[in-house]
């Protein structure tokens, strides 16, 4: 049996006490929201349930095994699920520490692979010595990765806690509304407020009085809320980014880009440099006045938390992010940016106005006063003429730059090599315009924010195309070898009833095929390839 | 194509002819209002069925050549877009109940890309689609460099 190769392992026993922690915690808040959850007989029912399952799904039936070259994982107390993952098929392994963990000295390690949404494999939780172990052991697989320099490198960028709640003060958050919705009906829930007595006591002649002020000048009330709105969601914003980004740290190693930051949740992750498809300098109004930007990595690992875009320098003045961007790709930024063709005011501008007439017309019908929405239609004109001013873009043989965005705006830097397909597009209205829009499609993530030119004029577009396309071919020719995203061969004659998947996944009883292990180490693919997960 | 147009121009008539069945056995006189809302859906579905797959036919063209593969498509929306062949991860042929009926086939491409990851040539004869999807498939089983 296949099995005597591997050394099994659990996790570590403590980490029960996190999962208990968790269910306890889930517990509690149902206790606290439903009458019918507070029989004592209940709450022993529960915790036995919740314990056991925890227990047998997450501690007995959980078991690794790592190799130089791939991971096993077994799981599942009904289903048994045998995951492996071969190390040329991993993007990345994290290490994640929230405060239970830190406290505990666990750490979870998450494993993750191209064309997942989330982590492939976690291992939840093991400890420190264990997970550098796990970690140490699936990265020495790759030939490439051999001479890699031992930890405790002087850092390539660093924030102090200052800089983080100045990166954080360009922020704005408005997360705070779901917290306070969730947070108030809760509150509702459990009576702690008592709704109607509230109302009641409210109803006194200085809120007679206050409400009649309002009511004849609406603005005293609207300024102040909007004002108060504003704050807050930027005091929250502060916040959020502190959480997320405190103390953090990047190293730009020989073979990867290393990132570890966090305040509760501690992350450790690192990047091949060959995984980034494209960069892109993020900014809004205030940061640009200052000339700060933050540089964002688009990599083939999807990580749901920052929105498929992975987060390389929080804050940091051009000069300086430029330089440690050039580190991780080499580029220069180009002086000269062409513009898009100017009737796309045009588009803009009068599908702006047919977007406010039929809101305006909407709301007359309830509200005639709505009449006067009428009156913003200059400054949406406006609008769709700052698109204008802030949209270029350029090509310099080696790389596609797009500028995108009034407010929040983006500077896409997308290496040739990186192209997947060129697209162009233009509906009716464009054409008769005599624009198009030209999308660069590359692999990894961001399926909402992506490089493309909108309103090219079509001349451009039929020069710029070719050379895009030529570019591309030039590259492939020259390092082909770095890059060649091809999976193992797949007849697509043999259907395959799960569909175009990345990650074919059966579950089933016992038998191993050993067989399959072959198809693990393809010498031929440098794991630039999506996620491949093989269970027997 | 031509065959998948005109099976979908019967199938969506014959939807509307039950529309305007389960309308017609209406007691009395049909008030103006009925006979105009039907007037639009006849007007609607001649559009839809007849005309919409006939242009969308018209309006559909794909090119295999050296290096790659272009597919120019799209009545309001025009789109052309290039596929490096070597960009292929891998190729499906899908063939639905109605295209079985008529002999068709779909040929889908798999890129690694997130826009346009997979680009579908559809209503190709079924035995073209294979055909296409074997040329194609030289260039994915190529080893990687």
């Amino acid at each position: 049996m296949e099995t005597t190769q591997y050394n099994f392992r659990r996790v570590d026993p403590r980490s029960l006490i996190i999962f208990m922690g968790g269910s306890a915690l889930s517990y509690a808040i149902l206790y606290f929201s439903f009458e019918a959850f507070r029989s004592s007989w209940l709450v022993l029912a529960a915790l036995v349930f919740l314990a056991s399952s925890q227990l047998l799904s997450r501690f007995i039936f959980f078991k690794y095994a790592v190799r130089s070259g791939e991971i096993v994982i077994h799981s599942g107390v009904f289903n048994r699920v045998r995951r492996n993952i071969p190390s040329e098929r991993i993007q990345n392994v994290a290490l994640e520490r929230n405060v239970l963990a830190r406290i505990l000295n666990l750490a979870a390690v998450k494993i993750e692979t191209a064309g997942s949404v989330k982590a492939e494999g976690v291992l939840e939780y093991v400890s420190i010595a264990e997970a550098q172990r796990v970690r140490t052991l699936l990265r020495s697989a790759k030939a490439d990765s051999t001479a890699e320099a031992p930890i405790a490198i002087e850092p390539d960028y660093s924030m102090s806690l200052r800089q983080v709640l100045l990166s954080g003060m360009y922020t704005f958050s408005l997360i705070y509304f779901a917290v306070g919705w969730a947070v108030f009906g809760q509150l509702d829930q459990l009576n702690l407020i008592d709704m109607e007595g509230l109302l009641a006591s409210l109803t006194s002649e200085q809120l007679e009085a206050f409400m009649e002020r309002s009511r004849r000048f609406p603005i005293l009330l609207v300024i102040p809320i909007m004002i108060g709105g504003l704050l807050l969601g930027w005091l929250t914003g502060i916040l959020v980014h502190v959480v997320r980004y405190y103390s953090f740290r990047l190293e730009l190693r020989p073979k990867k880009i290393h990132r570890r930051f966090g305040l509760f949740t501690l992350r450790e992750t690192s990047i091949p440099y060959p995984r980034v498809q494209t960069l892109a300098l993020r900014s809004n109004p205030l940061m640009r006045l200052h000339n700060r930007f933050r540089l964002v990595l688009q990599t083939l690992a999807f990580d749901a938390s920052e929105r498929g875009m992975q987060m390389a320098i929080p804050l940091a003045k051009l000069p300086r992010l430029l330089n440690l961007a050039r580190r991780i790709h080499d580029f220069s930024m180009p002086e000269t940016f062409n513009a898009v063709a100017r009737a796309t005011i045009r588009r803009f501008g009068f599908r702006y106005t047919v977007a406010l007439a039929v809101l305006v017309a909407g709301a007359h019908l309830l509200w005639s006063p709505a009449l006067w929405g009428l009156t913003l239609l200059p400054l949406l004109w406006i609008l769709a003429w700052l698109q204008y001013v802030h949209h270029d873009w350029t090509f310099d043989e080696d790389h596609l730059f797009v500028r995108r965005g009034v407010f929040w705006q983006k500077v896409w830097i997308v290496p040739a090599n990186r192209f997947q397909a060129i697209q162009t597009s233009a509906t009716f209205f464009q054409r008769r315009l005599g624009i198009c829009q030209v999308t660069v499609d590359t692999a990894g993530a961001g399926a909402f924010q992506y490089p493309r030119i909108v309103d090219i004029s079509k001349e451009a577009a039929d020069q710029l195309i070719p050379e895009l396309y030529q570019a591309f071919r030039r590259s492939m020719a020259a390092d082909s070898h770095a890059d060649g995203i091809r999976a193992m061969s797949h007849d697509p004659g043999q259907a395959d009833p799960s569909g175009p998947s990345h990650i074919a996944e059966h579950v089933h009883g016992h038998q191993h095929r050993p067989e399959h292990a072959g198809r693990h180490a393809d010498p031929s693919d440098n794991g630039d390839g999506p996620g491949r997960i093989y269970t027997h | 194509m031509i065959r998948s147009a005109l099976f979908w121009s019967m199938w969506l008539l014959a939807a509307l002819a039950w529309t305007i069945f389960e309308i017609i056995p209406w007691p009395g006189e049909i008030p103006m209002r009925v006979l105009l809302t039907l007037s639009g859906i006849v007007t609607l579905g001649v559009l839809r069925a007849g005309i919409y797959p006939l242009l969308r036919y018209r309006f559909w063209r794909y090119e295999l050549r050296d290096e790659d593969l272009r597919l120019v498509r799209g009545i309001w929306r025009r789109v052309d877009t290039i596929v490096p062949l070597r960009r292929i991860q891998h190729l499906d042929v899908s063939q639905d109940v109605i295209e079985r009926n008529f002999d068709l086939g779909s040929l889908i491409v798999h890129t690694a890309g997130t826009r346009s990851s997979s680009v579908t040539l559809p209503g190709l004869m079924h035995s073209e689609a294979e055909q296409l999807r074997d040329e194609l498939k030289q260039f994915v089983s190529e080893p990687a460099v």
